[in-house]
């Protein structure tokens, strides 16, 4: 299964989903100028994943994704929301698959986004929390 | 006495390169750097918003062709930060911005926040320009209405101003 890595710029987040090394990370700031086009592709690979997954035998070990914003336009609050139900399904075949959002201990409005992204997606999610300088806790 | 501090102030043209670099400025300004973390958020947050709304609905050959141009100001007095945000627009879209933003005001906050779940759960046509979801999340974050003010710059076009106000958490 290919990887998909998305380095970051100063609108759009970093994504590193790597199979193999059981790394599958989405960080930073998203506003991106074209909102859909840019997660149509981490969509699009996530379907290759799935499939990938229904198909190969290989595959061994949690999928953990790790969500992990300094903050999100609304546009982009859309096509998380997606990219998380697109996990759920993923979930219902692969047991072992969860979502970890990483929100800064003092910031109660990403902790909200999460909670309500999880209700919405109907996929529970672990909440990592970080110290204000962005260290997990 | 009342005294006043300015964030940011940009009149001109706005593209996702100029939005870059105005974040920058907020971000670097003392007076932002001086309101608690969580007043910070909401602002940068309506203010991008406000931004990508003046891409999304501005006149595309409108500036430079007539004054007044895109602008934005962030300014703080007392314990009230306010966004206000002005690009030109269609006038045959002024009428369903108008009404949008009237609807969104009329709601209180759990039926707004509804109307934003239905919205987002939703799907998008390419030219939804985010059905109105970043205007909703304008009320969520203030805590207040969206004031505005329209006015006619001719037959074809109107210069609409929006107005946000935050209230600073006080520590």
């Amino acid at each position: 299964m290919r990887k998909l890595i998305v380095n970051r710029t100063s609108n759009s987040p970093e994504v590193h989903f790597d199979p193999a090394n059981g790394r599958y990370d989405i960080s930073g700031e998203s506003r991106p100028p074209n909102v859909p086009a840019f997660y149509d592709e981490i969509i699009g690979w996530l379907n290759d994943f799935s499939s990938y997954l229904s198909s190969s035998s290989d595959h061994k070990g949690p999928v953990e994704f790790n969500l992990d914003f300094d903050y999100f336009n609304s546009s982009s609050a859309k096509y998380i929301l997606d990219f998380c139900k697109k996990v759920a399904t993923l979930r219902v075949n692969v047991e072992n698959t969860s979502i970890r959002w990483h929100y800064e201990s003092d910031d109660i409005d990403m902790l909200e986004a999460g909670k309500e992204m999880s209700r919405m997606a109907r996929i529970p999610f672990d909440y990592v929390q970080k110290d204000p300088d962005g260290k997990r806790i | 006495m009342n005294e006043s501090s300015e964030f940011l102030n940009y009149t001109g043209p706005v593209d996702y390169n100029k939005i870059d670099f105005l974040l920058n400025d907020l971000k670097e300004s003392r007076e932002f750097l001086n309101i608690d973390k969580d007043t910070g958020k909401r602002v940068y947050a309506i203010v991008v918003e406000c931004l990508e709304n003046i891409i999304k609905y501005s006149i595309k050959d409108f500036a430079g062709k007539m004054n007044p141009e895109p602008a934005i100001t962030v300014l703080k007095q007392s314990d009230i930060i306010t966004i206000k945000a002005g690009n030109a627009i269609e006038a045959d879209e002024t009428g369903e911005i108008i009404h949008n933003i009237n609807r969104i005001n009329s709601q209180d906050d759990n039926a707004l926040n509804a109307m934003f779940e239905k919205t987002i759960n939703k799907s998008f046509e390419k030219d939804d320009k985010g059905a109105g979801l970043g205007l909703m999340l304008m009320k969520l974050k203030s805590g207040n209405n969206i004031s505005f003010n329209v006015t006619r710059l001719d037959s074809h076009y109107n210069y609409l101003e929006l107005i946000i106000s935050v209230n600073e958490y006080l520590v």
